[in-house]
């Protein structure tokens, strides 16, 4: 009833964005704060997979440029790396992101978008030891990371050039968030062989328990007071979106079937109202569907017969609003591919 | 395999005539191998300090005439850039470009220019305040972040830093200084002493050498009451030189002097006042005396005006012509009679004189040579060795501690 009120349909074209060298399935596309760049993942279901950063202009992508990680001889010997889960430094343009050479242990990396090539380890082992992972930004430019150095998987900032841990527990937190306050982190913990989700804030002796229903809570993003995340409360592979209050209370669910991203959180528009998904379900999965955080209404981003669709991200680049997302062409083609549409007006 | 080589590498020099230079054997090229395999397995594993320290043997198979190729180069940049090396992970990266990298491999380079310059830091070892080095916010970058850390434990060690730093507000100990990505000109810092200023009387301590040196005179009286019991010379007299060094220190206004010194006499004997002539059975030998001294002495510096006094004990050996005239009259001469008359006058006599008294003088301080300023001095005294008085005079150029305010 509601969809069918607020249902609303694009009529941009979107532009694929297209890499040189191997091909592979391209995911989690993430926009910088001043949604200028673009990183994605290329995942070759094979050896690697490599992250691409890619300079949109007024809506049109150039050519992406991938992320080489120091360790790695050649950028055309990529064989056998993986660098993904990008995050971008909220105030410049430098990403943070997940990644291992060939037999090496997942470190956090560096690179400025300019220079996507001459990324650095961003924390050696002697400031944080483990495989690190899970870099997600704060709006002051707290870096909240998780490390396996204790064994168990936990939580850390890194903040005015010191790292310290936070969240420190005997089950594995993942996909650690921060609140609008900086301060309070929100995370998923596998407790029980589910993972649950938490909040927690300096000062807390404990963590605060916000979802721990049926299945896995996890990839949280907090937005204003609230925090949506991906459930399959139903079901192995049937995933929703729910939303529960920071504070604690009932969660509500806010779109059903939906395709999980490969590692984001649920996407949000800029003015933080609207909860953006692709449909795991095929007769919807043509379009990139939103649903307001409140549950009032929805509409959907028409793509020109795309399908698949998913992983959208859509960002606030000067004037203009931007969606990207991933989708299989009409026909014809192994691989997801990435696009870009431009969606002034609508978020 | 490198005993065949090493005949056909001779005999080629020998028939071309070149000088001979390093070429890289068999051994080397597998050690070459070798490294450049664990090199790769350690950037893989982020190793950087093992990649650090394998590309130093590589530049030491280099003088063996090795050839690093441009991948090494650049295991060899991304190990200095991880350890905060900025500077020689530019001037890799540089080489591994000349040695044919792709320009994406060598893309840091790009990124370094746009985010470091140069700085020249300098601290004077005579500097008393810190030598802390801090970024006003902390850089964010890792390989920034190495950057400031490994230019501030260099300050910290040696007081010095030449390298790049990355782009933004620093201070050192006080002093704060920009760093402009991409500058090709050092930022230059330095901190140095305060100058030493002309020296204040007030409030400040001084200390330092003192010496004096000029000419004098100094006049043996005749003996006093008592002086007659025993043979004695009469009064003599004469001028010579004067001569000491020691050292004066104080606090503000006032200090003490301590010197040595040595002060001579010449003079010509005389009877009545009329100089003694030689005659057909006498002759006439001069007066002298050579005396050591000691002078201990409290001093007030006024300005340029520089005023002392104290005691002052010496020790000398005389030799005079003339017997004392009580004595010859008949006092403590009585056991000799034969010095009666003129042989009195021509009789010589020599002893050594022990002499306590006191010495004062008055300074002007006319120039300045450093830490030290040069005085004109006026100074005497008067010393006894209880027979006599020997008053005495100087007029001398003094070198001391300077304490005067500069005009």
């Amino acid at each position: 009833m509601i969809l069918a009120l607020a249902l609303a349909a694009s009529t941009a074209s979107a532009v694929e964005v297209t890499w040189t060298g191997s091909g592979g399935h391209a995911s989690n596309p993430q926009w910088s704060s001043d949604g200028g760049w673009l990183a994605f993942e290329v995942n070759n279901n094979s050896d690697s997979v490599n992250l691409y950063v890619v300079q949109v202009t007024a809506g049109a992508p150039g050519t992406p440029a991938r992320v080489q990680i120091p360790g790695s001889s050649s950028s055309f010997a990529s064989g056998g790396t993986y660098a993904a889960n990008p995050a971008w430094h909220p105030k410049q343009p430098i990403l943070i992101f997940e990644a291992a050479n060939q037999g090496g242990t997942m470190r956090l990396y560096s690179a400025s978008s300019k220079a996507p090539s001459a990324a650095a380890e961003f924390l050696r082992a002697d400031v944080v030891k483990g495989s690190l992972a899970w870099p997600s930004f704060s709006a002051d430019a707290a870096l909240a990371f998780t490390s396996s150095q204790t064994g168990k998987g936990d939580v850390y900032f890194f903040q005015g050039g010191k790292v310290n841990s936070s969240v420190v527990t005997d089950a594995p937190e993942t996909a650690p968030r921060f609140a609008p306050d900086n301060k309070t982190l929100v995370f998923s913990k596998k407790d029980k062989g589910t993972e649950d989700l938490y909040a927690w804030a300096p000062g807390d002796a404990q963590q605060r328990l916000l979802a721990g229903a049926a299945g896995d809570q996890t990839r949280p993003r907090v937005v204003g007071t609230s925090v949506v995340y991906f459930t399959n409360e139903r079901g192995d592979d049937k995933w929703d979106i729910a939303v529960v209050p920071l504070a604690g209370g009932d969660r509500k669910i806010l779109a059903r079937d939906v395709r999980l991203p490969q590692h984001s959180a649920p996407s949000v528009s800029p003015d933080g109202t609207w909860i953006l998904y692709g449909s795991s379900a095929p007769a919807q999965d043509g379009v990139v569907h939103a649903v307001k955080i409140d549950g009032t209404s929805s509409k959907q981003v028409t793509t020109g017969g795309l399908s698949a669709v998913g992983d959208p991200a859509v960002t606030k680049a000067g004037d203009k609003a931007l969606l990207s997302f991933t989708c299989l062409p009409k026909v014809g083609s192994d691989w997801r591919q990435l696009h870009v549409i431009d969606v002034t007006g609508q978020f | 395999m490198r005993m065949t080589s090493l005949p056909l590498f001779l005999l080629a020099a020998m028939a071309g005539g070149f000088v001979p230079v390093a070429h890289a054997g068999d051994l080397e090229r597998a050690e070459h191998m070798r490294i450049y395999e664990e090199m790769k397995r350690m950037a893989q594993r982020n190793q950087w300090p093992a990649v650090e320290a394998n590309y130093q043997k590589l530049l030491d198979l280099e003088k063996r005439g090795e050839k690093i190729e441009a991948r090494e180069h650049v295991f060899g940049a991304q190990a200095a850039r991880s350890l905060g090396d900025v500077t020689a992970a530019r001037a890799r990266f540089v080489r591994a470009r000349e040695a044919g990298a792709s320009e994406e491999q060598v893309a840091p380079i790009a990124e370094i220019d746009a985010s470091f310059a140069p700085v020249s830091i300098r601290i004077d070892r005579k500097y008393k305040g810190g030598a802390i080095l801090a970024p006003t916010e902390p850089p964010f970058l890792p390989d920034q972040r190495a950057c400031v850390d490994a230019a501030v434990a260099r300050v910290a060690a040696r007081a010095s830093y030449d390298g790049l730093l990355p782009a933004g507000d620093y201070t050192l100990d006080g002093v704060t200084f920009t760093v402009v990505a991409g500058a090709a000109t050092p930022v230059a810092v330095s901190l140095a002493p305060p100058p030493v200023a002309k020296v204040s009387v007030e409030g400040l301590k001084w200390a330092g050498p003192r010496a004096s040196l000029g000419v004098a005179f100094m006049n043996g009286g005749a003996p006093g009451e008592g002086g007659e019991a025993a043979l004695q010379a009469g009064a003599f007299g004469g001028g010579g030189a004067r001569a000491s060094a020691g050292y004066a220190m104080g606090s503000g206004r006032f200090g003490v002097v301590g010197m040595v010194g040595y002060h001579s006499l010449f003079g010509t004997p005389s009877v009545d006042g009329k100089e003694l002539e030689p005659t057909a059975l006498f002759d006439v030998k001069g007066n002298s005396m050579h005396m050591g001294y000691a002078w201990i002495a409290g001093e007030a510096r006024l300005g340029r005006l520089w005023v002392a006094g104290g005691p002052i004990y010496g020790v000398g050996k005389a030799a005079v012509t003339g017997v004392a005239g009580a004595c010859a009259e008949g006092g403590g001469c009585a056991d000799y009679p034969a010095l009666a008359g003129d042989v009195g006058s021509y009789q010589r006599l020599s002893g050594t004189v022990f002499a306590g008294g006191g010495a004062g003088s008055v300074s002007y301080a006319l120039i300045d040579l450093g830490k030290l300023s040069g005085a004109v001095t006026v100074e005497g005294g008067a010393q006894t060795d209880t027979f006599r008085w020997y008053p005495w005079g100087q007029l001398a150029f003094t070198l001391a501690p300077a304490t005067h305010k500069e005009d």
